[in-house]
């Protein structure tokens, strides 16, 4: 359902992602993590068809992202990382919009739009403008908008961040169940006990590269780990993190 | 320096560091695919382009200085073109400097005053129009200087940039007095409207000026006699010129008394505003609007008759919720408006609206083809650019089509604006001239003109909706550029309209020659986007 074949973008001289090989089975969810600027939200978005790559090629839901973008597009969900929405809308001015985008008719859009924004709680604003938003509800439009469609495939790029427990609770359960219907899902998240219990498979990239691939057990004891958050600190370089925060502690004194 | 900011009540270190922030935000364009390189080139040759705009414009100026025999008039004049030229800057460019509280999360829990605030925002605007004054001034001062004296070439220096910045002020102390008299809760919508009151107070005086001067043969230009022309600002500071030549006059002493008591006025004005909580009413501003959506719902959007689906759908549904509520995309329709009346009204007022199918008319209703012509142009360029630019990346994540995105945001603009200007450019042409039959022939080439002009600006800049920043500086130099193309253009069209219309023959030939450039140019737009689909990457 997600393919890579040594996919690479650079940015100039710098090189974003190098050479990655993902291969993702409908139904599965895969936690794709890497530290901040390890290439996670470039990799999302080549295979979200927003950006080309420099090498390689991708192919999602059956479909080649450079050569058939708009195929790509009909069949993926969406959730980036940064919520930007055009807040002058409402929120169900704004799931009209992407439905109508996605070429839905006007009665399947609404149907949806409700559905989704009951889901998860959001009824009785539907009707307000989105600027006036909490963090969490644009989140929740946001998630309501990749849904809406009834994608093949999800990328979710930290799609909890700013949601309530129980609004991520929500969240949790509705991807479980559908990637039980075989909807193929990359969650990107730091949350990294979330991604232990949600993800199928674990894909970590450090400096775009690919540096491990497997269950979360098995990365716990390929890197000799106690928890994931271990496992995850010392594949990416980060070995010792008291002396580091002594290290930080004492600067700030110093100063 | 530091003992002036202190005893103001700013604080001179986080003004120099928030001013120099200021400006370096502005002058770092866009952040969607235009590589860093790329951009500051782009960004200079956009400062080169404006200057030697501006510099040209000084040259019209110095040319009517030139020709004026009346000293005081030819200082009026000045001053009422750097008026309109710097508060245009200010209206279409920097509203959203004094007015904006999008700064206000970012400073309003650090440790700076309301003073220091403000500051900043007045001389990030002073900035500019120092600026700009400087590139349309210095061409009329040496001119002034050579064909009178240097003494009278200092009082033109004077009264340019004693206009400029009396303009700007004026215009500031609007938006802060706004500020204050209107409550959070009102303070977005409203701000739209005084700023049309502006846009009118400004262009109103431009066209006074206008109409003195078609009066009269250049040579023979003079202050009317009669005083209550004295209560026009522009003759204030045009005043400098005729007491530097030597006639101390009751009235140019009072004028030039006037000038500075305003500029007085408005700066001690200014700063008790700056003590009046200003960072705080910007800030309660979007804790305001936050409480007031809470309790009223927005109404559910009605299904149009045109754009019922697809691509077409959601730009019209964008376009309507971003006028509604996005107050600066508002501002910037809203300021065309006076523009756009004033131009119709004065094409109305040089009273020959004639028959276009008659060849002796007097071809002053130009500037009623150039309203119709220009505006939906204009509105183009402002349907690009939005704060929220980076929601655009929905156009880059779902399956639409590029070309229709593109087609929508033009068709938009043609059914919400250019239909209701045709509507009534087609009631007066039929109150005035009476021929129905004709006024709609006429109404009907000039809508199709008009959607020629929307093509070609479609065509030199495809982008998609909303999908840029907002960028100071170049919205004042392209609408001026805008209006001299399209001034041209409805000259021209005013003095071929009756041979046009001379026989079917030629009227259906032309409408034909339209229809065709319009294939032409919607074949090169759908190659252009399509090409840029394929470059053109979501970097925001």
């Amino acid at each position: 359902m997600i393919e890579t074949h040594d996919l690479t973008r650079e940015y100039g001289p710098k090189l974003a992602l190098s050479g990655l090989n993902l291969h993702v089975e409908p139904g599965e969810i895969l936690g794709f993590l890497g530290p901040n600027g390890a290439g996670k939200s470039t990799t999302v978005k080549i295979l979200t068809g927003m950006i080309r790559p420099t090498r390689g090629s991708a192919r999602v839901a059956g479909f080649d992202v450079v050569e058939e973008p708009i195929e790509v597009k009909q069949r993926i969900g969406y959730v980036p990382e940064t919520a930007a929405l055009y807040d002058a809308l409402t929120a169900s001015e704004y799931l009209e919009l992407i439905g109508c985008l996605h070429h839905l008719d006007r009665k399947t859009a609404d149907t949806r739009s409700n559905e989704l924004l009951e889901l998860f709680g959001l009824t009785a604003e539907k009707h307000q403008r989105m600027r006036e938003f909490s963090k969490g509800m644009r989140q929740k439009v946001l998630i309501a908008s990749a849904l809406l469609h009834r994608p093949e495939v999800l990328f979710l790029d930290e799609p909890l961040d700013g949601l309530d427990a129980n609004a991520a609770m929500v969240v949790k359960e509705v991807l479980k169940q559908l990637a039980g219907q075989g909807r193929t899902i990359l969650f990107c998240s730091h949350i990294l006990d979330v991604v232990e219990r949600m993800c199928t498979r674990i894909v970590i990239i450090n400096n775009g590269q690919q540096i491990a691939d497997g269950t979360a057990d098995a990365i716990r004891a390929g890197t000799g780990s106690a928890t994931l958050e271990e496992a995850f600190s010392r594949l990416t370089g980060v070995r010792d993190v008291a002396r580091l925060a002594s290290e930080f502690i004492s600067a700030l004194e110093r100063v | 320096m530091r003992w002036f900011f202190a005893a103001a009540g700013i604080d001179f270190e986080q003004w120099k560091a928030l001013t120099v922030v200021a400006l370096k935000n502005d002058f770092r364009g866009s952040a969607l695919s235009q590589r860093h390189q790329a951009r500051e080139v782009k960004v200079v040759i956009s400062l080169i382009l404006q200057a030697v705009f501006y510099t040209m414009f000084g040259a019209v100026i110095a040319f009517l200085v030139w020709r004026s025999r009346d000293l005081w008039l030819a200082g009026t004049i000045a001053s009422t073109y750097i008026a309109f030229i710097v508060g245009t800057a200010v209206i279409l460019d920097h509203n959203s400097v004094i007015s904006s509280p999008t700064d206000y999360s970012v400073l309003g829990f650090r440790p700076v005053t309301s003073r220091t605030y403000f500051a900043v925002k007045l001389t990030n605007i002073l900035v500019y129009t120092m600026a700009l004054t400087t590139a349309a001034a210095w061409v009329p001062i040496l001119v002034t200087s050579a064909r009178h004296s240097p003494t009278i070439g200092a009082a033109l220096f004077l009264d340019l940039y004693a206009t400029s910045a009396a303009t700007t002020l004026a215009i500031a102390l609007g938006y802060a007095t706004v500020l204050r008299a209107i409550g959070p809760d009102a303070i977005e919508r409203v701000l739209s409207y005084v700023q049309m009151v502006m846009g009118f107070a400004l262009y109103g005086g431009q066209f006074l000026i206008s109409g003195v001067l078609s009066r009269s043969s250049p040579g023979s230009w003079s202050l009317p006699s009669s005083s209550w022309v004295l209560l026009y600002p522009g003759t204030w500071f045009g005043s400098y010129l005729e007491l530097a030549s030597g006639r101390r006059s009751v009235g140019a002493v009072t004028c030039a008394v006037a000038s500075a008591v305003a500029v007085l006025l408005m700066t001690s004005r200014l700063g008790r505003r700056l003590s009046l909580r200003y960072s705080e009413t910007l800030g309660a501003m979007t804790v305001a609007a936050r409480a007031r959506a809470a309790s009223v719902a927005e109404k559910r959007t009605r299904r149009a008759l045109w754009f019922a689906t697809g691509e077409a759908r959601a730009v019209a549904l964008l376009v309507r919720g971003q006028f509604r509520h996005d107050h600066r995309f508002r501002m910037g329709v809203l300021g065309l408006l006076p523009f756009t009346l004033l131009y119709m009204f004065m094409g109305l007022r040089n009273g020959v609206v004639a028959d276009p199918f008659v060849s002796s008319r007097t071809m002053q209703a130009w500037p009623l083809t150039m309203a119709v012509l220009a505006s939906p142009g204009m509105l183009r360029m402002l349907l690009t650019r939005s704060e929220a630019f980076r929601a655009s990346w929905v156009f880059f994540a779902c399956p639409s089509d590029r070309m229709k995105i593109a087609r929508a945001s033009k068709d938009v603009l043609v059914a919400f604006f250019l239909i209701p200007y045709l509507l009534v450019v087609s009631i007066i042409y039929s109150y005035v001239v009476g021929n129905v039959a004709h006024v709609l022939v006429h109404v009907t080439f000039l809508g199709l003109l008009a959607h020629l002009v929307l093509q070609i600006a479609l065509l030199l800049d495809p982008a998609l909706p909303f999908s840029r920043p907002m960028q100071r500086s170049t919205n004042a130099v392209v609408f001026f550029g805008f209006t001299a193309v399209t001034i041209l253009g409805s000259v021209f069209i005013e003095f071929y309209s009756a041979r046009i219309y001379n026989n079917p023959m030629s009227t259906i030939a032309a409408v034909a020659v339209i229809i065709f450039i319009g294939l032409g140019l919607d074949l090169l737009t759908r190659a252009r986007v399509t090409r840029q689909a394929q470059l053109l990457e979501f970097e925001g």
